[in-house]
């Protein structure tokens, strides 16, 4: 990489492959966005088909990014998401580099 | 944390927030709670000065009915507005005026309670910070302060007035419940 254009594509390499993927990051962003939700609220809220957000939510659940769990919520049984503080830290390691390398391509 | 995602969650936050509470049925309450309090001002009937806000406690288990099979369930930080200490210093000092007017005021002092009453409203929506009811909340008391004050508030109007918020939600609600349809129980989606 010259001097003057400081985008390195190396970088591009560290970003975390669990969140990179479009309906996971989408996902990520909604449970940032509250402190927990419910299935029926993801799905209304990434435009996900249910089984894409099934999947998807297992994923990011085994990295470790979000928690799953049963609640009842006002004496109705539910099964809950929410962010864990590795999945927010996740998300925002992604946005840092990611950042960078958008603003650079912007300036270019 | 990094401001672009603060900034991110913050608008989908305000969004999904806005989508849960647009199911009219806030308007409705808001609408009956103007009509039984144009009755009042009509007949003077006290129980009319609270059937008006007895129905709220509906609200919660309306939307456990009707909103949450629908768009889902969610849970929504508070947003940082109005430190709590100052709500509830304010909330005390309104009800405690309310009461001392009603109770050792004259008869027709007895209507500043309505005021008040949606004043509460008021500190209710700013510290929950949505905005269709936040405007609720700040014209409300103007409409009944600027009437009173004008002398041209009549009970008429103060009926009309909720008449035309409860058509609102009804409007509102049904409109909700055509765009979202009962989903499927979720159970076994996530296990």
């Amino acid at each position: 990489m010259t001097e003057d254009y400081p985008l390195d594509p190396r970088e591009i390499s560290g970003l975390d492959r669990v969140i990179h993927s479009p309906a996971r990051l989408k996902i990520m962003l909604v449970l940032m966005s509250v402190e927990e939700a419910d299935f029926t609220f993801i799905t209304h809220a990434t435009e996900l088909t249910r089984g894409n957000l099934s999947a998807n939510l297992t994923k990011l659940e085994e990295a470790g990014y979000i928690k799953i769990e049963k609640k009842f919520i006002e004496r109705v049984p539910k099964t809950i998401a929410s962010i864990t503080p590795a999945g927010k830290k996740a998300l925002e390691d992604y946005s840092s580099l990611l950042g960078p390398i958008l603003d650079e391509l912007r300036k270019s | 944390m990094n401001d672009q995602i603060t900034e991110q969650t913050k608008q989908l936050r305000k969004h999904y927030a806005r989508t849960f509470h647009n199911d009219g049925l806030l308007d409705f309450f808001v609408g009956w709670a103007l009509v039984s309090a144009g009755i009042y001002l009509l007949t003077s009937l006290i129980i009319f000065s609270f059937a008006g806000w007895m129905p709220i406690i509906l609200i919660a288990p309306l939307k456990q009915r009707f909103v949450v099979p629908r768009i889902g369930y969610a849970k929504f930080s508070k947003p940082a507005s109005i430190p709590r200490p100052i709500l509830i210093g304010a909330g005390a000092v309104i009800l405690i005026g309310s009461v001392l007017v009603t109770f050792l005021g004259s008869q027709e002092s007895r209507v500043p309670i309505i005021a008040a009453l949606l004043g509460l409203a008021l500190l209710f929506v700013l510290d929950r910070g949505f905005n269709r009811l936040t405007v609720y909340a700040i014209f409300i008391p103007l409409f009944f302060i600027i009437g009173l004050g004008l002398k041209v508030l009549t009970p008429a109007i103060v009926i009309l007035v909720g008449a035309v918020l409860m058509a609102l939600g009804i409007y509102l609600f049904v409109k909700f419940l055509q765009k979202y349809p009962p989903e499927p129980e979720d159970e076994d989606e996530l296990s």
